[in-house]
Order: C-alpha cells, then structure tokens, then sequence
C-alpha cells in the first residue's frame, strides 16, 4: 500500500527508488505497442519476442559487447542509435522474409507459425552462433541503468502518437476493415495482403527498437530472456488493455508490470492475487479495459456501461400494446 | 614438569584475564550500539523458477538473525534483515535491489537467488555503493572480472569454476584405473549449465586429468524426455559421465544411463549438491560425485550447531543454499561488527563494512572461510558422493591453496 500511496502522492521520491521500473515499464509499454499494430490489423502473431531479441542482440554486439571468451564483432565498436538503427532494419528484413509464406495463415494457425519463428531463432541461430554468446548469453559492458529512462519514455510517447494518428489514415481504416471481415475488405479493394504485411514489418520494427532499447538497461542479455513467455506476456498486456485504440495495450503493460510491485504488501498471496486480478479483468472486460462499442463511437469504459445500464432498465422500453 | 605446568597455569590465568578485560572492553563497545538497528536486506527467488531455492535460503537467513540477536545483537544493535522475493526474474531482482537501498537504507545485501538476476541487481548495487553479498551464484563473471563494476560485489558461493576442476581431479587422482574418455552432457538453454560445461572441457585437456571428451551432447532443459540423448551418450562406452545441470535433469540422465547399462562414474557441479537431486535419482545415482562448498555430516561446531538449530526451528536438515545464505549472515555481522558503525552516516558505514567485508576470516558452518582478493570464496571445498538413499557421503576435502 506504501508503495501506491508514494506514487500518487510523492511521484519524484518514488521515481528515485524505483527508476528500474520505470524503464521497464516504458520498454513493455512498446512492446505492446509492437503487437497491437498487428492485432488492430486482425493478426495473432506472436513472433514479437523474436524480434525483440534481433534488436537487442544487434544493438549490443555492434555497441561492443563481449561474450566469455571476448569480443562478440572484434573491433566493431559503433555508437548506440547507429547499432539500433541497424537491429531495426534487420528486424525489417527478416519480417518481410518470414511475412511472405506465414501472413497467408490465419488465426491460430498464424499464431503457432509465429511462435514457431521466435523458438526456432532462439534454438537455431542464438544458441548456436558463436557471436551471440550462446547459452552463456552477452555481456554489455555499455548498459546504462538510469540514462535511458527519458529516451524511452519519449519514443513511446512519439510511436504511440504516430500510431494513434495511423489508425485515421487510410492504411488505419484498411486495417480495421480487414480486421472485421477481410473477405469483405478484399471484396472493397483493399490489397489485403500489403496491408497485413505493413502491420507485420512495422510491429517487428517496434518490437526490435524496444529490445535493443531494454537491452541496454542490462548488462546481461540471454537467449532466456526472449522466450514464448514474452510473447505471451505482451498478448496479456493487449488483452487486458483492449485493443480498440492503441493506449489500451500499452496502459495494459504498464499496469501489469507495476502490478506484482503494488501486491507486494499481499507478499506470500501475491502471484495467487495477481492472477486472480487478471481473471476478474478478463471476466468482467473481456474486451479489455479501453473499448469501442458499434453505436456509440469513441465511447470508453463508462459510456458502454452506462448504455449497457440503459438496455436492461425495462421501464425504459416501449412497453407493449395491449392486443 | 612441575614448572612448565605452573607456566602453562599463569599463562592461563593470564590469558583468561586478558580475555576478561578485552570482554569488558567489548561490552563497553556494545553499550555504544545498543539502541540501534542494523539494517539488512536479502532479494532471493521465493517464487518461480528459484522458488526450490530461495525459501530455505530465507529460513537460514532468518535463523541466522534471530542466533545473532539472541546473543546480544552486533555490539548490541539489533539485527534486522528485510527478505524480499524477486519472483526469479531480472527486473524484480533489480528493482527490489534498488528499493531496499534507496528506501529502506540497508546497509548491505544479500542476494540475489539465480546468476541471471544477479547480473541485473549487481551493478545497481555497485552504482549506489552498497555491499551486495551472493550466496548462491555459482556462475561466471559474478566477482572478480565482472562486464561492469564490482568493487562492492562479493560471493561465499563456491563457483562451478573452482567446484568442477576440484572434483575432476581428485576424481581422477584416486581412480584405479585411471578414466580415458568421458562423455558430456548438459542443456544449452541455461546459463548455468553452459558455464559448467566450459568449465568441464577445460579440465579434461589438463594433462594431469587426461580424459578424451568422446561426445558433447546438448539439449534443452525444456525437454521431456532425455533417454535418445542419454543413448547416444552411452553408445559410446565412456568411462565417465559429466552433468553439468540442475534441477531433475542430472537425476533424469542418471537413471536413463544406468539403465541402459552403463557402469561407469558420474561427476557433476553444484548441480548434484541437493538432497532433492540424490533423493530423486536414488540407487541409480550411488558414488556419483560432486564437489560441495558445504557437507551435512561435517562436526566441526559451526556446522554442528547450524545443523541443530535449523533442524530445531523448521524439523528438515538444512541444504547447500541454506548454509551458504546463513555463512552471508555470518559474514554480514561479523564485518560490522569490526567496522565502528556510526549508523548515522549512511554512506560511509556501507564503506566501512565493505573494507572490514575484505579482511572476513571466521568459523562458519562452509568451514573457516576468506575471501580472495577479488572477493570470491576461499574455504576447504568437500568432495561427496552421493549414498543411494537420498543423502550423501564425504570423500574428501581439499583446502585452499
């Protein structure tokens, strides 16, 4: 409770005690950016993880970093944004190769295809490329722990604006049609498959940007770090948040991630509240917290109550005539 | 005779009189800090994947606060250690680290549980000058030569770096005949394997150890069933067996093998040093040997009594974990016990406990234990075999060069 009480009420010395979190936080919040721009687009795919590890394993092997037996690239040794820059285009490429046979799937098929990819780059490439570190995993002696706070909380809050502004664009609408009836979409014109895989490419870009960015809040990265887990987690985050509008993932990962330090008061009953929290919001907000209601435009969580409330009320309806 | 026995009384009498007066003199000290609280912190995996781990090392940790208490405190402060629980993951390790500093203004800390978040909560520590103390980290790089600064970072955990070579050699020294190949098994998905595996293919090359790697097979700890590796391991008729694993796997690879007719010897890290592992690998893992920073059956008083107390307060024998997260305890105390605290300038007392940390030399239940001068364990390391019916036997011990 301490911990809720000193966050609303004495934000800075909160931040001075737990600037790890608030870095995480940001780093989830783009991770869950990344897989909204494919579900908005109606996509399960979950090769974010994957993706994820291609930037943060490019950005610390091009910034210098070692593996146990010494330089991971000897002599490579290129500033920060260049390396990310470089971990991006390479998350680019590597989703429209992988994007052009697995995009023509669907639904669940999509996702364990896409999953597949994020396991088969861990037990394939990342554990058996000397560059990587193998198991061992990569040291980074250029982490910083605090420095890189600031850079990426503004870069959510620039992407997550760029995205909001996307979603009213005609690549926006394309999404969202295809998203509800992609027969009907293509049946409209809409090059469907284009759409889908612009949604793919941008969402692997920003799932690269967030690994090398969290990536180098640590000194260690590790092929552990990059599971289907996370994969996992980042659809959680989605999930929960609601994918209508782009702030509802992302209010969904740093809710969740703050969550375990909030329940921390709870202690031995912690992951059993935890996951009874996540149930009650599936339960109760099985469209997630921010949603979208056909009728009443960009209405949020309260006015679909209220226009829920009002349906039920039966004095409100037209009250049969007598015969 | 008469006179060296009146010699050897004076100089009794005179030496219980010194200790009289330096007891008085010490009891004084303790007035000084009586009233105060030494703040202590310890992030270990309560939950998740080191959730086998942490709470034994929780219950030792709070053993060890309320023995030091009970005889008087630290000169007479009261010790208090805030255990919190990292959920066996990296952000939390580091998050609680920095908490536990910046709010809660312990002094040092304990922990973390795993390698991996100890990679993570390290280098905090080290940033905001805190002695951090690991008690279970057995990987690589964790003192020493760290990928970031670690002048405050020390361990009382034996690393697989020194357990392994230790157990090979002493291995193949009292062997008759000696082994000429082995086999090597271990999951390429986890840190601590994979450190433990370098560590074997580099003491197999050691002339003195001599032993042809026949076979480097790896798979994922994620996998179910071992037996296809586990024969294709035996197929090749070794003479030795290395594990480098944790959890079920080693007891897993042991039962398969032995099954599959293989008679020879199993040697492994810290991986086996579990009554868990030997319990589980049973019959099928007798004679297979490991080298331990702490053996249960040792009598010497600091175990004896450790043992004792734990099997008092919680009715189990206490593990590996366990001892070494009391022995950090220990280590905590003792060091602020030499270090005059002020316990009001914060900074500078968590210097000073780190410089007094440095010159540690006490009885503990790992033995008598140092650290190196680069903060790594230095104790007699106990070579033991597993007996068959879930406990272990010692072999041999090797003292610290």
């Amino acid at each position: 409770m301490a911990f809720l009480t000193q966050l609303l009420f004495h934000p800075f010395t909160w931040y001075h005690a737990h600037q790890l979190l608030a870095g995480q936080m940001g780093v989830d919040g783009l991770l869950a950016l990344s897989i909204w721009l494919t579900l908005y687009s109606g996509q399960l795919t979950l090769a974010n993880a994957g993706f994820m590890a291609i930037g943060a394993y490019s950005s610390v092997i091009l910034t210098g970093g070692t593996t146990s037996s010494g330089p991971a690239a000897a002599g490579v040794h290129l500033p920060l944004p260049v390396a990310m820059l470089i971990g991006v285009v390479l998350a680019a490429v590597v989703a429209l190769l992988i994007g052009l046979p697995v995009l023509r799937l669907k639904g669940v098929f999509l996702a364990i295809a896409t999953l597949g990819f994020g396991e088969a780059l861990r037990f394939g490439l990342i554990l058996n490329l000397g560059i990587t570190g193998k198991g061992q995993g990569l040291n980074n002696p250029h982490a910083t722990l605090t420095s890189g706070i600031m850079p990426i909380w503004l870069s959510l809050a620039i992407l997550a604006f760029l995205a909001w502004r996307l979603t009213g664009t005609k690549t926006g609408h394309a999404w969202a049609a295809i998203r509800e009836d992609q027969l009907a979409a293509a049946a409209q014109g809409i090059d469907v498959a284009r759409y889908k895989m612009v949604a793919f490419v941008l969402g692997a870009m920003v799932a690269a940007f967030a690994g090398a960015l969290g990536a180098h809040l640590s000194f260690l990265i590790d092929s552990n770090d990059y599971t289907f887990t996370q994969a996992i987690d980042m659809l959680i985050w989605a999930v929960v948040g609601g994918i209508a509008f782009v702030i509802g993932p992302i209010v969904g990962a740093v809710l969740l991630t703050i969550l375990p330090e909030v329940l921390r008061f709870t202690q031995d009953y912690r992951q059993v509240i935890n996951g009874v929290i996540l149930i009650a919001i599936v339960l109760f907000r099985p469209d997630g917290l921010f949603t979208r209601r056909s009728g009443t435009g960009q209405s949020g969580w309260f006015v679909r109550r209220w226009v829920t409330v009002r349906r039920r009320w039966p004095s409100r309806r037209p009250q049969p005539a007598p015969p | 005779m008469r006179t060296t026995s009146r010699i050897r009384w004076w100089g009794t009498a005179g030496v219980a009189v010194a200790l009289f007066a330096s007891a008085c003199g010490s009891s004084s000290g303790t007035a000084s800090s009586k009233g105060k609280t030494l703040k202590l912190g310890a992030v270990f995996s309560l939950t998740g994947a080191g959730g086998v781990y942490g709470p034994q090392q929780q219950q030792a940790v709070k053993l060890a606060e309320e023995t030091i208490n009970a005889g008087g405190g630290v000169n007479g402060a009261n010790l208090s250690i805030q255990v919190v629980d990292d959920a066996s993951t990296q952000t939390q390790a580091a998050q609680q680290t920095q908490t536990l500093i910046q709010q809660n203004q312990v002094v040092a800390l304990l922990g973390p549980t795993l390698s991996n978040s100890a990679v993570a909560a390290h280098p905090i520590a080290d940033s905001l000058k805190t002695p951090m103390l690991a008690v279970s980290t057995t990987g690589l790089n964790i003192v020493g030569t760290c990928p970031y600064p670690c002048t405050y970072i020390f361990r009382d955990s034996l690393g697989e770096a020194a357990a392994i070579p230790t157990n090979i050699k002493t291995y193949v020294a009292a062997a008759s005949p000696k082994p000429k190949t082995g086999v090597l098994l271990y999951p390429n998905d986890d840190k601590f394997s994979v450190d433990g595996a370098t560590a074997v293919k580099q003491t197999v090359t050691d002339p003195a150890v001599g032993i042809q790697l026949l076979d480097t097979i790896q798979f994922s700890k994620s996998d179910a069933d071992l037996t296809q590796f586990v024969n294709q391991g035996v197929a090749k008729h070794p003479d030795v067996i290395f594990i480098t694993s944790l959890g079920g796997i080693p007891a897993k690879i042991m039962t398969a093998a032995r099954q599959q007719g293989f008679t020879g010897q199993f040697l492994g890290g810290n991986g086996f040093n579990s009554a868990a592992v030997s319990k589980q690998a049973g019959n099928f893992g007798k004679g297979a040997r490991s080298a331990s920073a702490w053996y249960l059956g040792n009598d010497f008083a600091s175990n004896a009594e450790f043992v004792k107390a734990f099997k008092a307060k919680y009715g189990t024998d206490p593990d590996q974990f366990a001892a070494q997260a009391y022995t950090g305890v220990l280590i905590l105390a003792d060091a602020a016990k030499r270090a005059k605290l002020t316990y009001t300038d914060l900074a500078g007392d968590r210097q000073k406990l780190r410089t007094a940390m440095e010159s540690t030399n006490i009885q503990t239940p790992l033995g008598p234990f140092q650290f190196t001068s680069t903060h790594d364990v230095h104790q007699t390391i106990w070579v033991i075999a597993m007996d068959g019916q879930g406990g272990f036997s010692l072999v041999t011990s090797v003292k610290p060069s």
